[in-house]
């Protein structure tokens, strides 16, 4: 026992050496969190190919800490879309407001409201895009997630309230002999609800809904502030534009209690009690 | 809990009112059954005694303790790095996942099944060591005793930061928390020794007294067996230690009842602050109820006994299996589902992409295990807990009093406790 204190300081070096390293690694300030089944997260589409866009949620990754927004300047907003390109491939379009891209400053120091974006295709870096159009290269059939990253002209991203400014799409491939498979999962909804947030609470009070467990569900969800709605636990997410009515469509597969909320506000929409 | 971002944002179902019917009345049936039935002279301080178990085993934990005491180092070393320098985003972080759902939630668990191991591999008893040989060689060691009520201070925090702060799962906030914890703990140790950590950190007080459930545990140096819960009848009672345990119970029970759709509605309104100010007056509230009406029927039960014990000091053994209880009905889905994050997260503690036991990619399975199965896990923690608690306090009774028709009547009061927190814990499970 006398060795004791010898020990177990070589220890602590120990541990303090795995912490280093495992901290180099570190701290973009991220947005993310466990990849959406954003496959699930759209039936409003017929067709194989397409396009629902979610709020980023992937491994991040710049090699620079990102920028906040400073106080007082808008905060620039990113919206991804893909086109199907009418004769082969994808066309991506960024919808920016109080950004301007400017290429001519790229690589020197950060002004707000001014910079580029990054594409990540599956988590890869792609490239960096100067304007909001790209032609995407070709992409093998499957799932896809196509993310871009609203970037400062240093290439650190810029980022709100501790969140970088980006945005997901996803894009179903059609395989060679699938065609099947997307048609036919426009599922039947078997429960509808809706949810109105208006003047800081839900009218008529967060309400409790009993849902079959496998029984697909829509939710329309109006606000009258801008905001996300979050799906705990099936990780569903829907970007909210006041009064603007917003749908979200999940297969209720888990079973237990769920939530759904206002993720800026922390406020609880309505609850899922789903067996 | 539901912490921020949803982590454990999954919720049970409501438990059947079959189940709640079926528990309650095998509570009341134990209950009144204890009271004619059970022994007539106090056996669990003699079962308690144990016998040693079987070289092997002994050697095995011998040999294991060094082991899991560097990996319990390394695990808190890279919590306390994941909560200062990780991802802000705590479903990426490491630390609150390994805070609320390991060692709140699971350790107490494992203790219940193997023992005090924590008292072995607590990384914070490893460093009041250090601090200990520091004071040794400045020379300003002056060793005293203390009761368990820094214990109670610590965890009341901690239970605190878990049920009322409005933003509890913040890694950062966690991390300076830590910090600021093992500052209190380990810190003092400088001049106290591990007198001061011993008695100052309450989880390790806390997860000691559950450990008295656990057929296993070390006597003289050596691993010895006994039968499940016969700890019971060899608690070690301080001043605090009862206050700890009504703590905690009060704890979960509102961590049940802030899940009801009537505190919701009292909440939802707020925001920041004032959910935590609401919370915390709920909070004191509902651990003021549980420990009120512990303490009147510890002073109506001690009119029948002999014994120099403060009256709540006499039953405060019995109430370990019943926060047990309380706990595995509350956190035992959140242990399995939420463990599997645990596990996700160790291998990128930062959230910076890493897999370093490439298990980063795994995803939560929420169909491990069925909902019946959890809401009978439930029910059967509780009613088992309130058994634990009734056999416990019956022996307690047998041992402090002059006859059994003395220790029975002394019992009716104990009884009427138990039977309320149970069907309390009970209706809590309808979560409605």
């Amino acid at each position: 026992m006398t060795r004791f204190p010898r020990l177990l300081r070589a220890l602590m070096g120990v541990a303090a050496l795995a912490l280093l390293a495992v901290a180099c690694g570190d701290s973009t300030t991220d947005t993310t969190s466990p990849t959406t089944a954003s496959n699930r997260a759209s039936s409003s589409t017929t067709t194989a190919a397409v396009v629902s866009t979610t709020e980023g949620r992937t491994a991040p990754h710049s090699h620079h800490d990102p920028i906040e927004v400073p106080e007082g300047t808008p905060v620039p907003t990113l919206r991804v879309e893909v086109l199907e390109d009418p004769k082969s491939g994808y066309n991506l379009r960024l919808d920016t407001t109080n950004f301007t891209f400017a290429p001519e400053h790229v690589s020197t120091d950060p002004v707000p409201g001014e910079g580029h974006a990054h594409l990540y295709i599956d988590g890869e870096k792609i490239t960096r895009l100067y304007g909001p159009w790209y032609n995407l290269p070709e992409l093998t059939p499957g799932t896809h997630e196509i993310r871009v990253e609203l970037s400062n002209n240093n290439h650190a991203p810029v980022a709100h309230n501790g969140r970088i400014i980006e945005d997901t799409a996803i894009v179903e491939v059609p395989g060679a002999d699938d065609g099947s498979t997307s048609a036919t999962e426009a599922a039947t909804v078997d429960y509808e609800f809706s949810v109105e947030f208006a003047d800081g609470d839900v009218v008529g009070g967060v309400s409790r809904h009993k849902v079959d467990l496998g029984s697909t569900v829509k939710l329309t969800i109006t606000s009258d502030v801008a905001d996300e709605a979050h799906l705990h636990v099936y990780d569903q997410m829907v970007d909210l534009e006041p009064g603007v009515p917003a749908e979200l469509v999940f297969r209720a597969d888990i079973p237990g209690v769920v939530e759904i909320e206002l993720e800026g506000l922390g406020k609880p929409l309505m609850e899922f009690e789903i067996r | 809990m539901i912490l921020a971002h949803g982590i454990g944002a999954r919720a049970d179902l409501p438990i059947s009112p079959v189940a709640l019917a079926w528990g309650a009345t095998v509570a009341l049936v134990i209950s009144f059954g204890a009271l004619g039935a059970m022994w007539r002279e106090p056996r669990l301080a003699t079962e308690a005694a144990g016998r040693p178990a079987p070289a092997w085993a002994d050697r095995l934990v011998r040999w294991s303790v060094w082991p899991a005491r560097v990996v319990a180092l390394l695990l808190y070393g890279e919590t306390l790095g994941a909560a200062l320098f990780g991802s802000r985003f705590d479903v990426l972080n490491l630390s609150p996942f390994m805070i609320f759902v390991g060692l709140w939630v699971m350790v107490p668990m494992i203790q219940a099944v193997l023992g005090d191991i924590w008292s072995d591999v607590n990384p914070l008893d490893q460093l009041a060591v250090v601090a200990e040989r520091l004071g040794d060689r400045l020379g300003i060691r002056r060793d005293r005793s203390f009761s368990h009520w820094p214990a109670v201070v610590t965890i009341s925090g901690f239970l605190w930061l878990e049920l009322a702060y409005h933003s509890p799962s913040q890694p950062r906030i966690l991390g300076w928390l830590m910090v600021l914890y093992t500052a209190i703990v380990v810190g003092p140790a400088v001049v106290w020794g591990r007198n001061w950590s011993r008695r100052a950190d309450g989880f390790a007080v806390y997860f000691g007294l559950v450990a008295h459930i656990a057929p296993l545990f070390r006597s003289g140096g050596r691993l010895h067996l006994r039968r499940p819960f016969s700890g019971l009848g060899r608690v070690e009672i301080r001043p605090g230690t009862t206050a700890l345990l009504l703590v905690t119970l009060g704890g979960t029970t509102f961590d049940g009842f802030s899940r009801t759709s009537i505190w919701r509605k009292l909440v939802v309104e707020r925001a920041g602050w004032g959910v935590t100010a609401v919370n915390t007056l709920g909070a004191a509230w509902v651990i003021g109820m549980v420990a009120l009406i512990y303490l009147y029927a510890s002073r109506r039960a001690r009119r029948h006994l002999q014994t120099d014990l403060r009256p709540e000091d006499v039953f405060a053994s019995s109430l370990i299996p019943i926060a047990l209880g309380y706990g595995i009905a509350h956190y035992f889905s959140l242990a399995v589902f939420e463990g599997q994050n645990l596990l996700i997260r160790l291998s990128d503690p930062y959230g910076s992409g890493i897999d370093l036991f490439g298990t980063s990619g795994w995803k939560v399975n929420f169909l491990l295990v069925s909902t019946a199965t959890i809401a009978w896990v439930q029910v059967g923690a509780i009613v088992f807990g309130h058994l634990a608690a009734v056999v416990a306090a019956h022996d307690r009774a047998l041992e402090v009093s002059a006859d059994v028709d003395d220790a029975t009547r002394s019992q009716h009061a104990m009884l009427g406790v138990m039977v309320a927190y149970t069907i309390t814990g009970l209706f809590l499970l309808l979560g409605a």
